[in-house]
């Protein structure tokens, strides 16, 4: 059915569709009406024998009353005239049989002994009913009554009636359709022909001939219209190409540009030393990477989905698949240091790995653009550096523990050293002064004067040693910090200084000194030290000058004292601050040579440094800092 | 063979038809194969159909109105000659109506007793010449005598075939006045016409 839809002409099908609804309707009423008859047939036949029975009943009430067996009979034999009836039988009130009768012909069939009570039943092709007697006293029999039931022959006959009546109206059906056809088919069927050849030969001009005004004419309109209406575009169309054309031209010479652009950009990948690889969007190879294959010498196949992971050292791809997975989540640029085996010296060496994700316009990661940057050199080099450092430290740490020890050992020495030497000093004073003043008479001029000497010496030894002694016990001397006007320490220093200055008055000019944490006994050893140098020097001059000011640097103060005195030659400069080292011969400037070695050692213990600037007779600038802060170790 | 009742059957229930059958049964009516019932002998069982042939003769006989006093006037049967004959009649009748008239029965002996208000009389035996044999009266006279007929005489019981079966004479019903139904007469063994 579905073929013949799709493949006939429509003529056909409007055909089928009449005699197809035309037989529907016909069966449903020829159903219909065979029901009807069959039920009919059946309440009609049995009210008919029931009706008959009664007949026979009344007519025989008399013949049972008085017990006349041939008039019953008679009765029955009245039957005769019903065909349809093939045998009746009539009993007594007490079941007994009474008069029966059968039909000429018809099959004997075996009469009921007893009669049952008022009702019919259908077996097969056959009817039976009995019917009681009844006057209106009392019952006096029962009819029984055995009938042809005719239905199926009665439908038989009437359904082949309507099979007669279904041919008819079909054949008149047809007709109807041909008919039909003409009028409905006929306009349809022009402007199919017309579309064939308007499709067949592109011919938009030609027009369909509105021959009715229904629906069909509607179409032929339609057509019409819509032919125009193509004709239109496919001018339109025409043009549309032309400019499509030219648009082709252009887009080809741009795509000409690009694919340069691409091979430029192939080759510059090409000539970098890196290696540069792009994964899918979960960091897998999604093609052949050929730098990839170059430097870890993995097969194309192998390496992938995450086949280049096997290239990358086994305790570095844990960290490889975490820094993915972070970028997954941050849709962001990472960098990795990772081992990577390398084909040509068959080993893993250090690489960077830097991996920037391509972004889709909706901000989804497409794909992932990685470059491997070999740093294994750098890295081994930065590993040897450390190694070396680290053994430069240790062997530092082992010398400064050595000098430490020798330090403590010399200090001791030098402290054991002065004390002793003190008592033979005092003994070599005591004595010479006993001679001056018991002898001085016996000695005569000369001995005077070598006496003088040797208690001069002498003296100088003393002070020498009580220097020593100074400076030694720093070393031993835990520092007692505390924060420190050091302007105003400075002014009373000063002044108790210049008490026992001999010599012009020199013109000192003090700056702003900032408080500074320190040991107060210490640093007045520091300053008293700077101030009489200062003044020492610079007493040779006319008209000295002594600045004394400080300097704030990020972490330390920077203090300072400068005078014009007669300074010291730079090529000395490492030699300022060592023990008994000294520029100036003793009779010029008098000194134990031990004064900037105490300053030097106790600025050191603060954690600040001392330094100076000089040139002969232009005086010098001496230096020293102290921490903002008090230093960690509080040396 | 299961039997469906007829509709108009159905619409009346069956209950109503038994309870019928049942009284029937226990009342009892007239037999009819009498002769043909064990333990009892043929004089009785011909005397038994007699009797209920005479009961049953008041439907198929159509009185003149002056033969009733009223409406509900019963119906009277006067049996000569046979007491039995009319016991088995007082036992048929018993709580039975003709219409709306009840039944009487009456006793009579073989010597002339009145018959004057009687609708039905039977002359058992030879029953001889009756005052009320002889006159019109409106009376259905009924006899068991060969040539009864002739002697004014109504209907004659005879044996055909050892069956109780009757003659009817249409002039002596048209002398008495008396309508008989076509029926009783289909089913007479012998109707004698009018002359």
């Amino acid at each position: 059915m579905t073929m013949l839809a799709r493949s006939h002409s429509i003529r056909y099908k409007l055909m089928m569709v009449v005699l197809a609804t035309t037989l529907t309707a016909l069966l449903v009423m020829a159903a219909a009406m065979v029901i009807y008859d069959a039920r009919t047939y059946k309440r009609e036949w049995v009210s008919d024998l029931m009706t008959q029975a009664n007949i026979i009943g009344i007519s025989s009430v008399a013949a049972l009353s008085f017990d006349d067996r041939k008039a019953a009979a008679e009765n029955l034999s009245t039957l005769k005239l019903r065909p349809q009836i093939l045998g009746a039988a009539i009993y007594t009130a007490r079941g007994a049989l009474f008069a029966t009768y059968a039909k000429d012909g018809a099959p004997a069939a075996a009469v009921p002994t007893l009669p049952q009570g008022d009702g019919y039943d259908i077996d097969g092709d056959e009817i039976v009913v009995f019917k009681r007697i009844a006057d209106d006293k009392e019952i006096l029999g029962t009819v029984y009554l055995r009938a042809r039931y005719a239905l199926f022959a009665r439908i038989g006959s009437y359904a082949s009636i309507l099979a007669a009546v279904i041919t008819l109206c079909l054949v008149v059906a047809l007709a109807v359709s041909f008919w039909l056809n003409a009028v409905v088919t006929k306009p349809i069927l022009a402007i199919t022909a017309l579309t064939r050849k308007v499709r067949e030969g592109r011919d938009f001009t030609l027009r369909a001939d509105r021959t009715t005004d229904d629906e069909i004419g509607y179409l032929a309109d339609g057509f019409n219209d819509m032919l125009a209406e193509i004709g239109q575009r496919e001018k339109v169309m025409a043009d549309a190409n032309r400019s499509l054309a030219e648009q082709v031209e252009e887009r080809a010479a741009a795509a000409a540009a690009l694919r340069a652009s691409e091979e430029r950009n192939r080759l510059l990948i090409a000539a970098m030393t890196s290696v540069v690889c792009t994964t899918d969007a979960r960091g897998r190879f999604a093609v052949p990477q050929p730098s990839w294959s170059a430097y870890t010498g993995q097969s194309a196949d192998a390496s992938i989905g995450l086949g280049w992971h096997g290239m990358v050292h086994a305790e570095d791809r844990t960290a490889l698949e975490l820094a993915f997975a972070r970028g997954t989540v941050d849709a962001a640029r990472f960098d990795l240091e990772l081992r990577v085996f390398h084909a040509a010296s068959g080993t893993h060496r250090h690489a960077a790995l830097r991996v920037v994700p391509f972004q889709d316009p909706q901000g989804a990661i497409a794909e992932w653009i990685a470059t491997l940057t070999d740093i294994h050199d750098q890295r081994v080099a930065e590993i040897e550096l450390t190694r070396l450092n680290t053994e430069l430290e240790s062997r530092v740490a082992r010398r400064t523990s050595e000098l430490e020890a020798a330090n403590k050992e010399l200090e001791s020495f030098s402290y054991s050293v002065s004390h002793d030497l003190r008592a033979p000093v005092r003994a070599i004073a005591g004595f010479s002064r006993m001679l001056y003043e018991d002898h001085s008479n016996a000695l005569g001029g000369e001995g005077l004067r070598k006496l003088d000497i040797v208690q001069g010496e002498a003296k100088r030894m003393g002070m020498l040693i009580d220097d020593l002694l100074a400076f030694s016990r720093l070393g031993r001397k835990p520092l007692d910090l505390a924060e420190l006007d050091i302007e105003a320490l400075v002014r009373s220093l000063l002044e108790r200084t210049l008490a026992h200055h001999e010599g012009p008055r020199p013109d000192v000019r003090i700056g702003a000194l900032p408080k500074a944490l320190a040991d107060r006994s210490l640093l007045e050893q520091v300053w008293a030290n700077l101030l009489s140098n200062a003044l020492k020097y610079s007493s040779k001059r006319a008209a000295p000058v002594i600045e004394i000011a400080a300097i704030s640097e990020e972490r330390d103060h920077v203090y300072f004292v400068r005078d014009n005195g007669a300074g010291f030659d730079p090529r000395y400069k490492a030699k300022l601050f060592g023990v008994f080292q000294r520029l100036h011969d003793a009779g010029e400037f008098p000194g134990t040579g031990v004064g900037l070695a105490l300053v030097h050692r106790i600025v050191a213990r603060h954690g600040g440094r001392v330094w100076a600037d000089g040139e002969p007779d232009k005086g010098a600038t001496f230096y020293f800092t102290l921490p903002k802060e008090p230093s960690d170790d509080g040396r | 063979m299961p039997i469906r009742p007829h509709p108009d059957v159905r619409r009346r229930g069956l209950a109503p038809l038994w309870l019928l059958l049942a009284c029937w049964v226990l009342f009892g009516a007239a037999p009819r194969d009498v002769a043909a019932q064990p333990g009892i002998d043929a004089a009785t069982a011909e005397r038994r159909v007699k009797a209920a042939f005479l009961y049953r003769f008041v439907d198929y006989v159509e009185w003149p109105e002056a033969a009733f006093a009223s409406a509900a006037a019963p119906v009277v049967i006067a049996v000569v000659g046979d007491d039995r004959l009319a016991d088995e009649l007082l036992r048929i009748v018993a709580g039975r109506t003709a219409g709306a008239r009840p039944f009487t029965i009456r006793k009579l002996g073989g010597d002339v007793p009145a018959t004057v208000g009687v609708h039905v009389l039977f002359m058992a035996g030879e029953g001889g010449r009756h005052p009320t044999v002889a006159a019109a009266a409106p009376v259905l006279v009924v006899g068991e005598a060969d040539g009864a007929l002739e002697r004014g005489y109504t209907i004659n019981f005879v044996l055909v075939d050892e069956h109780v079966r009757f003659d009817v004479s249409l002039g002596d019903a048209d002398r008495r006045s008396l309508k008989l139904s076509s029926r009783l007469l289909a089913v007479a063994h012998d109707v004698v016409p009018a002359p």
